[in-house]
């Protein structure tokens, strides 16, 4: 059963075309994220869903009910913005009952509702305080407080992290996480972080310009990207993407290099490589001439370019490797299975 | 920037304004009309019957001595006042940010005379210069020196002008200290290091920056010469002797309720009206540049 | 501060020198005031006058209270301060009142001509009640409010400049506060009730002190519509106690009656000096 559907939900601002026609059913109790670059639209799809922007054309459901022409208050969903949004003159207490209260919920009610919430988010001694009193990560807390404590059909969040500190962010994503699944809210969350959303996501809306590029579980998204840019978006560091022209199997580099790839194709392609996937190899076929190396602790990052071009690639390989042995030429091989090929034109994902 | 966020309907945010469009209308906008068209009749104070003079009054006024000279003696008092009590006041601000410690309680000394009305700013100064009780003109009279404003014009003039001065002193006072503190210190102790001493960094550095306050100040001072002083006019000297001290504001009060001449003084409501959107428009152009719409 | 090095020894005190006096200078006439109302008329009459209190302070204060002048010209302090203080209150609550709803309904609304109501509301700005002075007169008397706290409450109120500080203030409330409280429910009203008057009750209280004090320290106006002497408010009522040339002005009664039509809104500016000041600067500018 389907908790959430968006059908050919397209929006406008004025004359500028802001997202153009996505669809997306997502399943009672799902975890989606929705990701993407700053300006590619995310955020209006996620006020759209709240009612907060008008649709310009298209459908939005909740629990079956369309609810295009309802106000926020009316459509059963709750929200968690990237600043909190908290009311700065109430207590932490008020904060999350301030809706409740409205409702006409009875003050009993209330008080159980905001007390389990407090608990689950770990606020029960900061009750009485006022939202300036509170630490970053606290505030968060309360405006997820306060939107649990609704009990919506959907959740949303507007990048909420955003404003965290990046280990306090690494722990409240495995918190939110963990919440979501025990409540089994079906959620929808925005984020520029890509990582954030391969760690939360049951599945995944990868957006580009007000285009839903792809829709798919992490696994999916990561190893079959559909675009060139969902390739170089997910992934870090990022893919490799070089042009080749193909003849059926074998895909011929601009530097002269070969390789041998498991999908047929004719003419100028381009050719994705993950920078973990290629692996040092002394009689590889993919020489680098390498410039640059970052150590990274268990692994090293090398920079440099295929030989005989100014061709850029990027290669991660495991383990710490001294200066000396880092500045000269490597050679690495890739197993065909991990070759990913695109359109060179509509940098769309070939298959066969 | 237009904000984004909006309520809908239209019934509830008609009803929220309607008290104050209401009232500025009935009590704002209506009068304002009236003196405007008044202006353009030599309507009788008994109301029994108007006649339609064109630019009649306006004409009248310009060519009326004592209304031109009422211009000047506007021109030269507020410029007066507002030099005055613009200038002692920035001296004692200067003064008071040099002080790390105690500024406060200098504010606060120096902060209250703001409460007081220009009115009874003017009876206190009354009090001190009355022609046969007054502390300050005894003195004077045992120096040899008679003193008596209500026979002397320049004598009536400068004790108006005193009295607008120290009614205003403190207003300024606050802007300007607030204008010097908000000046960052790095600026002041990289010109200290520099070598520049503590007048030349004033003219050079602190006095530019204090600009736009500056500018701000004068405007507001010219309208608070031009208006607010109506009471020090008015229990000091009430426009004299011979209207000498009569500015423009006394002088449609004067000839509008004391004269019951009420073109003459709705033409001169008028004239006023220009002069003060004028100052708006200046203010605004030049001084609320930092605000958004 | 620019409190530098330079500023030890002589320039600290001549710094210290300077403000005094300033001081000094401002306190004098009020200074001298104080002292005339706790002395004898014969005293004032009689220069020079002493420059110390003297020991009249009841007789005169109780004089002017209870009597003001005898009624001549003028009523009781008493009931002058009870007329200024309803008025000034009137004054504040209802430029607040009516200004915050306006400016709400100006900024979390989309209704047509809204841009129009903004510019009738800039034109109002800057245009005092003495510009205006002799038409409102005849509105007033023609509503039969002369010599009524509403008729010298209402043309006071009536320009918009508390509407346009609102708007300005408003529009620095973050636009997510308005969302969660649309989310939550809230319908306009309860948002206004519950969310916005908090948030704003700073400025609220500013601007009430400000309007308070200029109510109180209005002049002009009760001066011409005030017919009636037990309608005067304190600092019209004040001059009209200085006699002309024929009468003898009763001098200390008349400074007791202007220390306490000063003191009320001295007393303010002074306990509430930070609120005040933060009033004024976000106000004027």
């Amino acid at each position: 059963m389907a908790g959430l559907i968006l059908k050919n939900i397209k929006k406008s601002f004025g004359k500028v075309k802001v997202i153009h026609d996505i669809d997306l059913e997502v399943e009672d109790g799902e975890f989606i994220v929705i990701v993407g670059a700053s300006g590619c639209g995310k955020s209006t799809l996620l006020r759209m869903i709240a009612g907060l922007e008008n649709v310009t054309d298209g459908e939005i459901l909740i629990d079956n009910i369309k609810v295009n022409d309802k106000e926020p208050m009316d459509r059963n969903i709750a929200m968690v913005f990237q600043n909190y949004a908290l009311y700065p003159h109430m207590s932490v207490f008020k904060n999350m009952a301030y809706g409740l209260k409205i409702a006409g919920l009875p003050k009993a009610e209330i008080t159980e509702r905001v007390s389990k919430a407090a608990t689950m988010l770990e606020l029960d001694g900061l009750l009485d305080r006022k939202p300036r009193e509170l630490s970053g990560g606290q505030r968060q807390r309360v405006a997820m407080g306060r939107a649990i404590v609704r009990q919506p059909v959907v959740f949303l969040f507007d990048e909420p992290l955003s404003n965290l500190d990046a280990k306090l962010r690494i722990q409240m994503r495995l918190e939110i996480k963990s919440l979501q699944q025990r409540l089994g809210t079906t959620s929808l969350f925005v984020t520029h972080d890509q990582i954030e959303a391969m760690t939360m996501a049951d599945r995944m809306v990868v957006m580009n310009e007000g285009v839903a590029e792809q829709i798919g579980s992490p696994m999916d998204v990561f190893q079959k990207p559909e675009t060139v840019f969902v390739a170089q978006f997910i992934g870090s560091p990022a893919m490799n993407i070089i042009k080749a022209v193909s003849d059926k199997l074998i895909l011929k580099l601009e530097n002269g290099s070969s390789l041998k790839c498991l999908t047929q194709s004719n003419g100028d392609v381009l050719v994705g490589l993950r920078p973990e996937d290629l692996i040092p190899d002394k009689k590889g076929e993919i020489v680098v001439d390498v410039k640059l190396f970052e150590p990274i602790g268990a692994s090293t990052i090398l920079h440099g370019t295929l030989i005989n071009s100014d061709i850029k690639i990027v290669s991660v390989v495991q383990g710490l490797f001294s200066p000396k042995e880092m500045l000269s030429e490597m050679s690495f091989s890739i197993s065909p299975e991990a070759i990913h090929l695109f359109n060179q034109d509509t940098g769309k994902r070939i298959v066969n | 920037m237009e904000k984004r966020v909006y309520f809908k309907g239209w019934f509830l945010p008609a009803l929220l304004i309607t008290p104050q469009l209401l009232i500025t209308i009935v009590f704002f906008f209506y009068p304002a009309g009236t003196a405007i068209w008044w202006s353009l009749f030599n309507p009788d104070p008994f109301g029994l019957s108007t006649k339609f003079v064109g630019f009649a009054n306006f004409d009248f006024l310009f060519a009326d001595s004592y209304y031109i000279e009422s211009f000047y003696t506007t021109a030269i008092f507020s410029s007066l006042v507002t030099f005055f009590s613009m200038g002692i006041a920035l001296y004692l601000a200067v003064l008071a940010d040099r002080l790390i410690k105690g500024a406060g309680i200098y504010k606060t000394l120096l902060i209250w005379p703001y409460a007081v009305a220009p009115a009874i700013a003017g009876i206190l100064w009354m009090f001190l210069f009355d022609t046969q009780t007054g502390l300050i003109s005894w003195y004077l009279g045992l120096l040899g020196y008679d003193w008596n404003h209500l026979l002397n014009d320049t004598e009536a003039m400068g004790l108006v002008i005193v009295a607008s001065t120290w009614s205003r002193v403190s207003y300024n006072f606050l802007f300007f200290l607030a204008g010097l503190q908000a000046i960052p210190r790095a600026i002041i102790e990289a010109a200290a290091i520099d070598g520049a001493r503590f007048w030349r960094r004033f003219w050079t550095i602190i006095f530019p920056l204090l600009s736009p306050t500056t500018f701000f100040l004068v405007v507001m001072n010219i309208v608070y010469a031009f208006f607010d002083t109506f009471g020090v006019i008015h229990t000091i000297t009430k426009g004299g002797p011979g209207q000498s001290t009569t500015i423009l504001v006394y002088k449609v009060y004067s000839d509008g309720f004391v004269g019951l001449d009420l073109g003459s003084s709705a033409a001169q409501s008028v004239i006023l009206l220009v002069i003060v959107g004028f100052l708006t428009i200046l203010q605004f152009k030049f001084v609320e540049k930092k605000v958004h719409y | 501060m620019s409190g530098m090095v330079e500023n030890r020894g002589l320039n600290y005190w001549l710094t210290h020198v300077g403000l005094t006096f300033g001081v000094l200078v401002l306190f004098f006439p009020l200074w001298l005031a104080f002292v005339a109302s706790t002395v004898t008329n014969s005293e004032v009459i009689h220069p020079p006058m002493p420059l110390w209190p003297g020991d009249q302070f009841f007789v005169n204060y109780g004089r002017a209270l209870i009597e003001g002048d005898s009624g001549q010209t003028s009523a009781s302090v008493a009931r002058m301060l009870l007329n200024t203080v309803t008025v000034a209150i009137g004054i504040a609550v209802g430029k607040i009142a009516i200004s915050f709803t306006s400016a709400f309904a100006i900024v979390y609304f989309r209704f047509p001509a809204r841009k129009f109501f903004f510019w009738l509301i800039f034109l109002t700005l800057m245009l005092p009640v003495e510009v205006r002075i002799l038409p409102t007169y005849e509105v007033v008397a023609s509503f039969g409010m002369l010599n009524t706290y509403s008729g010298l409450i209402f043309p006071l109120i009536a320009s918009a400049t508390a509407t346009f500080l609102f708007r300005q203030f408003f529009m620095t409330v973050p636009d997510e506060i308005v969302e969660a409280a649309r989310i939550d429910g809230a319908r306009p009203m309860q948002f206004f009730i519950d969310i916005l008057i908090p948030i704003s009750r700073t400025n609220l209280a500013a601007l009430f002190l400000i309007m308070f004090i200029y109510g109180w320290n209005q002049y002009l106006w009760p001066l011409l519509m005030t017919t009636d002497p037990s309608m005067n408010t304190i600092i019209m009522g004040v001059e009209q106690m200085i006699g002309g040339q024929d009468d003898v002005t009763p001098w200390p009664v008349v400074m007791a009656a202007s220390m306490m039509a000063m003191l009320p809104p001295i007393i303010i500016v002074i306990s509430m000096q930070k609120l005040f000041i933060r009033g004024l600067t976000d106000s004027d500018k």
